[in-house]
């Protein structure tokens, strides 16, 4: 079925106009009905979207001055969304993800624990992608991740940011990821270990500890 | 609204039988097109069939996709409408579905809910300190100069609060309204223009945890690592970054 745009002609007779004006309102309604709630039957949603669909474009377009836009690009084999303003164009997405460079992946809040052992689990305040603490000597913990982190290959890897803070019992106090003989024996695709130092330089039981890990997009 | 009819004209219909249907659908047609866009027959002929916005209707089931395609849609989080997005097919097994909100904030996992990067000076000779938000100036596009608050809005204030033995500061950061949990995770870093006296940024320190941390204040102390001049060894800014588990 296709769509005429130029019909009726003024030199058409009715009876040859008929077929072409009833396909193109089928095809309208059809078309139309695509990514929309449809013409027909009529309800209160018609001509409000269903979805969205943005099929890749191979030249990116342009905003207006008084405009933005929402499209999509091929990026290294996926289709990726990207947002164009007046000040330029953005990518959106990454994989499954929205895109800011570097996206946070963990996130903990937590209560030490003098005893050594899986941290109970009420001692875990808040988290997002946290499986399980464990406390592995004083002042020392590893924190293990629900989902590796992955780089952009879809990887796991090391490589990437942590934030650890820490909130003292008393005097100066410092978290930092655990000294190891290897870089590898602290940071893992799986889980991070940290360590919490007081001002005499040991490790002691703080009063909590934050840690953040970002991925790298 | 006129009623949209895909059933007419009928083969043996005469214009003067039909023309009130045709009518009718290119009626129907135009007002039901207006809706999210600019009209077939809007004033501004640069504007005809341009979205005005996107409303999506709540899908009961994520929507599929092709190939070299990305789907974005309104789906049910529990009592909450979110949108979401599907990754293209390429894989043949259905893109990856992925949450684009949650409530009033984009979905990031964790969320930024308070930030501030704050100015510090003192009076000389005194542990008298004065916290003030960083302000910067911008053009806006119609070239007037503005000033831009270089902190979230729900950072009230920031004060000077009494410091302990070994604080060369203690200071309270005041949220309004109050942060969406007490189990937040916060991050604290200084600039300092010389290395004598180092100073390091930490929520203060206390056996309890609700003493520096709530959700209505953080309090935070610089705490002194090493001893050396008087003067022109300060703390001159800090950073401040409040995440959230989103929910």
């Amino acid at each position: 079925m296709t769509y005429t745009p130029d019909i009726p002609a003024p030199e058409d007779t009715p009876s040859v106009s008929q077929g072409q004006l009833l396909t193109n309102f089928q095809q309208i309604n059809t078309v139309f009905g695509v990514n929309h709630v449809a013409l027909s039957p009529a309800v209160a949603n018609s001509g409000k979207h269903n979805f969205s669909s943005f099929v890749e474009q191979g030249t990116e377009p342009t905003a207006g001055a008084s405009e933005s836009l929402i499209y999509s690009v091929d990026d290294g084999g996926d289709t990726e969304l990207k947002i164009a303003n007046s000040n330029g164009s953005f990518q959106a997405t990454m994989d499954n993800l929205l895109y800011i460079g570097a996206h946070p992946v963990v996130g903990v809040n937590f209560e030490p624990s003098a005893s050594t052992g899986a941290l109970p689990g009420g001692n875990i305040k808040s988290s997002f992608n946290v499986s399980g603490i464990n406390v592995d000597a004083t002042g020392r913990y590893t924190i293990s991740f629900t989902n590796n982190v992955t780089d952009r290959t879809g990887s796991d890897t090391r490589d990437y940011i942590w934030d650890a803070q820490v909130m003292g019992t008393a005097g100066i106090a410092v978290v930092c990821a655990a000294s190891g003989a290897d870089y590898t024996t602290v940071v893992n695709p799986g889980s991070i270990q940290i360590e919490a130092y007081n001002n005499a330089g040991n490790r002691f039981t703080p009063t909590r500890i934050v840690l953040t890990v970002y991925k790298v997009q | 609204m006129p009623l949209y009819k895909t059933t007419i004209p009928a083969a043996n219909d005469r214009i003067s039988a039909t023309w009130r249907d045709l009518r009718n659908n290119f009626g129907a047609l135009g007002e039901i097109f207006q809706v999210d866009h600019y009209a077939l027959d809007d004033e501004d002929a640069d504007l005809r069939g341009r979205h005005i916005k996107a409303s999506h209707v709540t899908q009961s089931a994520d929507p599929t996709t092709a190939v070299g395609e990305r789907a974005v849609y309104s789906k049910l989080n529990g009592n909450t409408v979110d949108l979401y997005m599907r990754e293209d097919d390429s894989a043949g097994a259905g893109g990856t579905v992925k949450k684009i909100t949650s409530d009033q904030y984009l979905d990031v996992n964790l969320r930024l809910e308070a930030w501030a990067v704050v100015v510090i000076t003192r009076d000389p000779g005194t542990l008298n300190f004065t916290f003030k938000v960083a302000e910067q100036e911008y053009e806006d596009k119609d070239g007037v100069v503005r000033t831009r608050r270089l902190a979230s809005d729900n950072v009230a204030s920031i004060t000077q609060i009494p410091s302990s033995v070994a604080e060369w500061f203690a200071a309270r950061f005041a949220f309004s309204p109050s942060l969406s949990t007490a189990d937040y995770i916060w991050s604290l870093t200084s600039f300092q223009k010389q290395d004598l006296r180092r100073q390091m940024l930490s929520a203060r320190p206390d056996a309890t945890y609700s003493n520096s941390v709530t959700a209505a204040k953080l309090d935070v102390a610089s705490t002194t690592l090493s001893i050396g001049v008087e003067d022109g060894d300060d703390v001159y800014r800090m950073v401040l970054k409040i995440w959230t588990v989103a929910p």
